[in-house]
């Protein structure tokens, strides 16, 4: 067997094997309805802030926000526990699962680019203030986090859904007069699930994503 | 049979070669709304190149052997496209490319034209045949000044010698037409 040359005729001609380059994503935050919400909710604290969708920052062709620059997607893992037993003579103690790690610990986060109008002091440091002020019980303040993973040739491979999505944390940053890069903040975001959809081979088309399974 | 230096000469004889002066800077419009045209400002471009262009590698290694695989493109130093040009007896043109540079960033005032050049800020380049007919034409697309090169004179053992100067461009990418 020549391990060399059915490993090159697998990953030059199964498209199953093609490797695909990780700068192919885009990411999508439904949020129409939520400047609305944000908004009713600080009035409570008397704040009147300017709240914008991220349609502001969104290319209406790709539905990717042009101003995202990099999306941690989060791991998935279950937390376990060793059990043992006293006088057990030369026996191993047992391990089993306690839970699978929950949502907030392994958290989704966005680098913004700042720019002249930004994302971050106009949708996600309002939308933190807001969710100070109401909590997660106002479900108008979850929204939807969907990050696509798109193949050589442009179809959609790979969907993930995030559901009840809410920002914990919009980092803060540093002003200098000395030489910078332009500023990028990382924003945090909690969510209640997701969901992971995968093209079938072949890869060509895109696939349905299932937003109604979210709703 | 092997090539043989009858094929090389009916070949070259057919093809001929391009020459190292077959090229002009047509045009350069950059931020700040300057532009150099180059019937006029650019006739003074002494020397420039046509840019390159590179598929990044990455490897990927399976028991022993490491497999080359083509990633993303990029476009060879291209934040410093240079083009040298003679200095003008009356300094005009070195004056627009510092104007240009100004536009961009003004330190007096901290302001300036600094956003992402589009696609009207360019740099146009032509390959000439020997008919001095355009056969191949480049756009630098979102071009931008960087350097404008110091000159160097010598007061005291100068020759007359003519002076150079070099002025340096980022562009995003080239098309070619």
């Amino acid at each position: 067997m020549n391990l060399t040359n059915s490993f090159l005729d697998k990953f030059s001609n199964d498209r199953n094997f093609s490797l695909p380059l990780p700068f192919h994503w885009t990411v999508t935050i439904e949020d129409n309805n939520l400047p609305s919400a944000i908004k009713a909710a600080i009035s409570k604290i008397n704040l009147n802030l300017t709240v914008t969708s991220s349609d502001d920052w969104t290319d209406k062709l790709s539905d990717n926000i042009f101003v995202a620059q990099e999306v941690q997607i989060p791991a998935e893992s279950i937390e376990m526990t060793s059990i043992a037993q006293e006088n057990r003579g030369g026996f191993m103690p047992g391990y089993g699962v306690t839970q699978r790690t929950d949502f907030l610990s392994r958290n989704i986060s966005i680098n913004f680019l700042e720019t002249e109008k930004d994302i971050e002091t106009e949708l996600f440091r309002p939308w933190i203030i807001a969710l100070g002020v109401d909590g997660l019980l106002n479900q108008k303040l979850k929204s939807i986090i969907t990050v696509k993973q798109y193949t050589r040739d442009g179809s959609v491979r790979k969907v993930y859904a995030f559901k009840g999505v809410f920002p914990t944390n919009a980092e803060g940053y540093t002003l200098t007069y000395g030489d910078q890069d332009f500023l990028i903040k990382t924003v945090t975001f909690g969510y209640t699930n997701y969901t992971v959809t995968t093209q079938t081979s072949p890869y060509v088309g895109d696939i349905n994503i299932p937003t109604t399974n979210l709703a | 049979m092997a090539t043989t230096i009858q094929t090389f000469f009916e070949q070259a004889k057919s093809r001929q070669f391009a020459r190292d002066f077959l090229f002009r800077v047509k045009q350069i419009n950059i931020a700040g709304g300057v532009s150099f045209n180059g019937e006029t400002d650019l006739v003074y471009a002494k020397t420039a190149a046509l840019p390159g262009r590179a598929i990044e590698n990455k490897t990927v290694s399976y028991v022993g052997q490491t497999f080359n695989v083509p990633g993303k493109s990029t476009y060879n130093a291209s934040e410093s496209y240079s083009i040298e040009f003679y200095h003008e007896a009356d300094i005009s043109l070195r004056k627009q490319f510092e104007k240009a540079s100004r536009a961009v960033f003004d330190n007096v005032t901290s302001t300036g034209d600094y956003r992402m050049p589009g696609t009207e800020s360019k740099i146009t380049l032509s390959v000439l045949n020997s008919q001095l007919e355009e056969i191949d034409t480049i756009e630098l697309v979102g071009a931008s000044i960087r350097d404008v090169g110091e000159v160097s004179y010598t007061i005291a053992e100068g020759t007359g010698e003519i002076l150079t100067f070099t002025v340096t461009f980022a562009y995003h990418f080239y098309n070619r037409f």
